[in-house]
C-alpha cells in the first residue's frame, strides 16, 4: 500500500480509510470483550474476509480459541500494524523497532509466545505469524533435544518405536 | 500445549539441517512435523554447506560434518558404509544414489606387474591412471599406492633389472629405482616428439635394446581435423560427429631403437626377427625363432586409442597385424584372448592376469560428478561425470544401464545445468554447452579459448542475479622444486634437484572471477562478487546470495582442494582449505586447528534431510 500510485490503488486507499473508521468488537473466549478499529481487525485475514463477506460487524466475533490474555496482546500487534501506515524512514524504524521490543517480550515467557503463536495462526495475522514462528526458529537453533524441551517445558513423549528410528538415523551414537 | 502441525512445519522449513534433525525428536508432535518435511521435501532451500571430512578415531577412519552455520563439527560417523567413508570419492554417489557400473574402465590407462606372480616372491604393480597418466606403484603386500610425481602423460612401462622405465606421450623415457625410498624419476632420454595423437611404447628386444614404437591410428575422415591445431581443441563445432561409422586404423607404427648412454633415439626399419604385441596390456617384444607361429618383424596389435576404445565401445575393434616391411595390414582370426569378459573389457586384462586387488583405485576414477537435480524430490535426473582419460564428458540419465559419451572435446573442468541444458567449462575457458536431450547432443561452443596458461582450475557457475561466471583458481607452486611458468609444456623439470613432496604445501591466493556473456560469447573480470558469495571445491560449485544464508561472507570464497596433482600427490600434506576475502585477497581458516585428515580430502556437501542421518549429540 506504501507503493500505492494510481487511480485504482488511491481509490483502494479511501476505500481502507473510510472502512477503517468503523469499529469492530472481539470476544475472548472468557467472555471478554476487545473494541478495535478495523483497520486493525484487518490484520487478521480470518476476520477481514469474515467482514468482506458481509458478515455481521455490528454484532463482533467471538473468538473461542483466545484467551483474554493472549487477545489483549495481538491487538496491540494489530493496532501498531493496522491503524498507523509507515510512510517515513521513520516510521518504518519505528514499527521494526516495536516489532524488536514486542518479541523480545514473548521470547521471556515461552508458553506465552506459544499461546500468540496459536492465535497469530488461527486469526491468520501473517506479519505476526512470522514474528513469532522466527522466535521459535531462532529458539531451536544450537539446541540439543532436551534444551529445546526445557526451553519450551515440552514433555518427552516418545514412543519406543521413535526412539529405535531415531537410534537407527544416529547409526553409531 | 502444543503448536499445530502446520505451524511446526512452517518453522522447521526455516531450519538447517542440524537443528531440524534434532527437532525431530523433542516430542512426538514434533517427530510428526518432522517426518512430513522431509518425505516432502519443504526443507529450507537454502542450506548452508558443511564440510565432509573424514579423520582418525582411535585408529579407524571416522566421518565428520563441520556445519559452517554452527562452526561445529559433528564428529560420528554419518554413513553406515565404512567402505564409503574410507574413499572420499564415493560421496557424490551417496548424495546422488547413482550406481556405476561400467566405472572401471575409466579408472586407469594401464597396469604392469614386474614379474609373475604366481611365481612366488615379491612383485611390483605399476599402474599409469588418472588423472593425466601418472604413474603409482605398489609392492606386494602394500595397502597402498605411491605416487611418483611431478611427471603425467606416460604411455607405457617396462621393468628390466629391477628398474622401472616409463614413457611419455612426448617420447620422453624415466627411470625409476623403486627401491629406493625417495624414488626420484631419472631422465633417460628428453622430448623427442611434439605430436601427440600416437601411442608410445617401450619393450626390450631380445639382443637387450631398448625400442620405443610409436603407434598412429587413423583419424576419422572430415570429422576430426588432423595435425596443427591438436593444442586448441579447435574443432569445428558445426560439422557433425558420426560416432557409429568412425572406425580406428592402426596405420603406421614405427620403431626407434633408444641409446640409454646418449640419451636419444634412432628410427630403426626392421625388427629383424622379433615381433611384437602391442595394446592394452603389457608390451611384448619376442623372438620369432622361439615363436613358430608367429611372424618375424611384424606387430600384433590390440585396441589402445583411449578415445576410441571407451568412445566407440561398440564399434569395429583396431586388432590386426602389420606387417614392418610392407606396411601391409592383416586380419587376426582367431581372437588372442579366450576369455569374452576381458576382451569385452581391456582394462581388466592386467587384473585377470595379476592377481592384484586394489581398494582405493576408485580415488582416481573421475575427476568431478554432477547431478542436474536432486534425485530423492523423484522425477528424472541426470548425471554428468568429468572422467578420464582427458578429462572428458559423459552423462546418464535416472534408469539408463549405460554412460553416453559426449565427443569429441577434452580437458572439462566444471560444469553446470540452466534452463535444462549443460554448460560445461574447459582448462582453457571454453564453454561448451550440451542440450542432452537432443538425440545427437552436439556441443556448441559458447565461448572459444580464453586462456593459455593450464595451471588453474576453472570453475562456471550460475550467479543469483543470472549471470554465468567464470572462476580462475590458481596455487602456489613449490618455490624452488617445482620451475615456474614458461617451461609448462615441455616438462623439464630439472631432475637432479629432490622434490621434497612433505614440505610441498598446495595455498590458493588468487582467484578471479569472470563475467561471461553468453550472447557476445566471451569473458570480462570482475573485480567483486558484491552480495554473492562461492564454494569452490571437488563438488559441483556453488554460488550464494550472502542475505540468505546470515553466518556466510558476501564476496568471500569457501574452498577445498580441487588441484588434481597435489591432491593425489600429496595425501599426507596439509590440505588447501579456507576462505578467501575478494576485496583484499586474504585468507581465512574454516577452523582452527585443523579437524580433518587430510587423506581423503574433505569436500563441500550441502545437507539433504532426505537421505542424511545426521548424528546429534
Amino acid at each position: 500500500m506504501a507503493s500505492g500510485s494510481g487511480a485504482a490503488a488511491a481509490a483502494a486507499d479511501a476505500e481502507e480509510k473510510e472502512s477503517g473508521s468503523r469499529m469492530i468488537t472481539l470476544t475472548s473466549n472468557e467472555g471478554k470483550a476487545f473494541v478495535v478499529t478495523e483497520a486493525s481487525a484487518r490484520q487478521s485475514a480470518t476476520i477481514r474476509s469474515m467482514v468482506d463477506d458481509g458478515g455481521c460487524v455490528d454484532k463482533g466475533f467471538p473468538l473461542p480459541n483466545v484467551d483474554s490474555k493472549t487477545l489483549a496482546r495481538v491487538i496491540q500487534y494489530s493496532d501498531e500494524h493496522g491503524n498507523k501506515e509507515p510512510h517515513t524512514v521513520d516510521e518504518r524504524a519505528a514499527l521494526a523497532k516495536f516489532d524488536r521490543d514486542f518479541i523480545a517480550e514473548l521470547d521471556a515467557d515461552k508458553a506465552f509466545l506459544y499461546d500468540v503463536t496459536m492465535a497469530a495462526n488461527y486469526l491468520h495475522i501473517q506479519g505476526l505469524l512470522a514474528l513469532t514462528t522466527q522466535c521459535v526458529a531462532d529458539t531451536i537453533k544450537g539446541k540439543t533435544p532436551e534444551e529445546i524441551r526445557t526451553a519450551f517445558g515440552i514433555e518427552y513423549d516418545l514412543t519406543a518405536q521413535d526412539e529405535k528410528e531415531i537410534k537407527e538415523e544416529d547409526t553409531h551414537a | 500445549m502444543e503448536l499445530p502441525q502446520d505451524v511446526l512445519m512452517s518453522i522447521f522449513a526455516t531450519l538447517e539441517v542440524p537443528d531440524l534433525v534434532r527437532a525431530g525428536s523433542v516430542c512426538s508432535s514434533w517427530r510428526s512435523a518432522y517426518t512430513s518435511i522431509c518425505s516432502l521435501g519443504h526443507c529450507k532451500p537454502q542450506q548452508t554447506p558443511c564440510m565432509l571430512y573424514t579423520f582418525d578415531s582411535d585408529g579407524t577412519k571416522a566421518t565428520g560434518l563441520y556445519s559452517l552455520v554452527e562452526k561445529k563439527a559433528y564428529v560420528k560417523p554419518i554413513y553406515d558404509d565404512d567402505a564409503a567413508a574410507a574413499n572420499g570419492y564415493k560421496y557424490l554417489w551417496h548424495t546422488g544414489e547413482v550406481t556405476v557400473s561400467d566405472s572401471s574402465s575409466i579408472l586407469y590407462y594401464k597396469a604392469f606387474v614386474s614379474c609373475d606372480p604366481s611365481m612366488g616372491g615379491g612383485y611390483t604393480v605399476v599402474l599409469i591412471h588418472n588423472p593425466y597418466c601418472q604413474l603409482s606403484f605398489a609392492r606386494a603386500g602394500d595397502d597402498k599406492w605411491t605416487w611418483l610425481p611431478p611427471y603425467s602423460d606416460y604411455e607405457d612401462c617396462f621393468f628390466k633389472d629391477g628398474l622401472l622405465y616409463a614413457a611419455t606421450l612426448l617420447g620422453e623415457i624415466h627411470m625409476f629405482d623403486l627401491t629406493d625410498p625417495k624414488v626420484a624419476p631419472k631422465i633417460v632420454t628428453g622430448k623427442v616428439k611434439d605430436f601427440l595423437y600416437e601411442n608410445i611404447y617401450i619393450v626390450e628386444a631380445s639382443c637387450g635394446n631398448l625400442l620405443q614404437i610409436w603407434r598412429s591410428d587413423d583419424l576419422p575422415k572430415g570429422d576430426v581435423p588432423e595435425g596443427d591445431e591438436d593444442d586448441d581443441h579447435s574443432f569445428d563445432s558445426e560439422s557433425e560427429f558420426d560416432s557409429e561409422s568412425y572406425v580406428c586404423d592402426t596405420n603406421t607404427i614405427k620403431v626407434h631403437k633408444v641409446s640409454l648412454t646418449e640419451g636419444k633415439i634412432v628410427e630403426i626399419s626392421s625388427l629383424d626377427e622379433n615381433l611384437l604385441f602391442l595394446g592394452h596390456g603389457q608390451t611384448l617384444c619376442l623372438h620369432a625363432e622361439e615363436y613358430l607361429q608367429l611372424k618375424a618383424n611384424h606387430v600384433y596389435f590390440t585396441d589402445n586409442n583411449e578415445l576410441y576404445l571407451f568412445g566407440y565401445k561398440n564399434n569395429h575393434r583396431d586388432i590386426g597385424v602389420l606387417d614392418l616391411e610392407n606396411f601391409r595390414r592383416e586380419e587376426i582370426v582367431k581372437p588372442i584372448y579366450d576369455d569374452d569378459a576381458a576382451a569385452a573389457n581391456g582394462y581388466k586384462y592386467l587384473w585377470h592376469t595379476g592377481e592384484v586387488t586394489v581398494s582405493d583405485s576408485s580415488s582416481i576414477l573421475y575427476y568431478k560428478a554432477f547431478v542436474s537435480c536432486d534425485p530423492s524430490m523423484g522425477g528424472g535426473y541426470t548425471v554428468v561425470l568429468i572422467h578420464n582419460p582427458y578429462c572428458q564428458l559423459s552423462f546418464a540419465r535416472a534408469g539408463d544401464d549405460k554412460w553416453t559419451w559426449l565427443p569429441p572435446y577434452s580437458d572439462y573442468e566444471d560444469c553446470f545445468f540452466k534452463d535444462g541444458l549443460l554448460y560445461a567449462a574447459t582448462l582453457l575457458g571454453e564453454i561448451h554447452m550440451f542440450d542432452l536431450t537432443d538425440p545427437k547432443v552436439a556441443p556448441k561452443i559458447v565461448t572459444g579459448k580464453v586462456k593459455d596458461f593450464l595451471y588453474e582450475n576453472i570453475y562456471i557457475v550460475e550467479a543469483s542475479c543470472g549471470n554465468l561466471l567464470q572462476i580462475w583458481r590458481s596455487d602456489d607452486l613449490p618455490k624452488g622444486d617445482v620451475p615456474e611458468g614458461d617451461e609448462d609444456d615441455d616438462h623439464s623439470f630439472d631432475s637432479e634437484s629432490e622434490f621434497d613432496s612433505e614440505s610441498y604445501v598446495c595455498d590458493t591466493n588468487t582467484i578471479k572471477v569472470h563475467k561471461v556473456s553468453l550472447t557476445e560469447g566471451k569473458i570480462v573480470e570482475i573485480s567483486s562478487l558484491d552480495e554473492n558469495l562461492l564454494f569452490l571445491g571437488h563438488g559441483q560449485t556453488l554460488c550464494l546470495h550472502a542475505e540468505e544464508y546470515l553466518q556466510l561472507k558476501a564476496n568471500h570464497v569457501y574452498f577445498t582442494d580441487n588441484n588434481e596433482l597435489y591432491l593425489f600427490g600429496y595425501k599426507n600434506n596439509h590440505r588447501d582449505i579456507g576462505v578467501l576475502d575478494l576485496e583484499n585477497f586474504r585468507r581465512e581458516e574454516i577452523v582452527s586447528p585443523q579437524i580433518w585428515s587430510n587423506w581423503p580430502p574433505p569436500i563441500w556437501l550441502i545437507p539433504n534431510p532426505r537421505r542424511m542421518k545426521l548424528a546429534s549429540h
